[in-house]
């Protein structure tokens, strides 16, 4: 037998169970590290087509998750506009290169619009 | 040097090796911490419908229907989250999902706040009868975004 190291979760016997799901840690498995995050606020969005960009300083193009905050309040996902009756833009997407992770807006309205921005680096690269 | 916790891959000496990949886990790298997941179903009545539009290519009039549900999640902040809608044509799709085909439209998305996850169904509908449904599955973790 393999020795590893888990630690299952609450009621079920670390020595028998072979769900993954039932295990809080197991050694046979990756784990998916955040290898580095970051926090941008008060980016203005004037125009579509707006970029938000920031070095990731990874080697190669890393796996990115992020969110965006809207004004209005709405925390949402790529692909996102905010919600209600003024819906001032979007969340377009989200771009990577070897050097940038780049974050892109629209804006239906003829004024700039504020938002912020929470990125996740995960460790496999894509 | 700073003391860690860290369980290298097979064949990798834990001492030395310094690629993330290379590591099952480390105690220098943060990792989603699972808080909560569940399902529900965004359930419109097309009677409900709230306005309507004229599609010169059917040359029939559609039906704009939208409802929305809300998760609370009780974190005080506003968590990392995910969701997945079934599209009914091959199985799961990431939120958000838009949709658009010879004058059909469908958009089902989502978002969060420091109070709840939101789900909206968006769609158009050439009959204003029956009901139209979008199963959401999401997950929450406890990550602050912060936002």
């Amino acid at each position: 037998m393999t020795p590893l190291i888990g630690i299952s979760k609450q009621g079920e016997d670390v020595l028998t169970i072979t769900n993954p799901n039932d295990f809080i840690f197991n050694s046979d498995y990756n784990t998916f590290k955040i290898l580095s995050t970051g926090l941008i606020l008060s980016q203005s969005v004037p125009t579509s087509g707006t970029v938000v960009s920031v070095a990731h300083g990874q080697s190669g193009i890393p796996s990115v998750y992020a969110f965006a905050k809207f004004p209005t309040g709405e925390v949402a996902l790529p692909g996102e506009s905010n919600k209600g009756t003024n819906v001032i833009g979007s969340f377009e997407n989200i771009e990577i290169d070897n050097t940038n992770i780049y974050f892109i807006f629209s804006s239906f309205v003829g004024t700039a619009y504020s938002v912020g921005l929470r990125y996740y680096i995960f460790e496999a690269p894509i | 040097m700073s003391e860690k916790i860290s369980v290298s891959k097979p064949s990798f000496n834990v001492l030395t090796t310094t690629e993330p990949n290379n590591i099952i886990y480390s105690s220098d790298y943060n990792s989603l911490k699972y808080y909560n997941s569940g399902s529900l179903n965004l359930i419109a009545n097309k009677a409900s419908y709230y306005g309507t539009s004229f599609d010169p290519i059917a040359g029939s009039t559609v039906y704009l229907n939208i409802t929305a549900n809300t998760i609370p999640h009780n974190l005080g902040y506003t968590p990392f989250y995910t969701g997945f809608v079934d599209t009914e044509f091959l199985g799961f799709s990431m939120l958000p999902l838009s949709f658009a085909d010879a004058g059909a439209f469908s958009d089902v998305s989502g978002w969060a706040d420091g109070t709840n996850l939101y789900f909206q169904y968006w769609f158009n509908s050439f009959t204003d009868t029956g009901f139209a449904t979008a199963t959401v599955l999401y997950k929450i973790f406890r990550n602050d975004t912060g936002l």
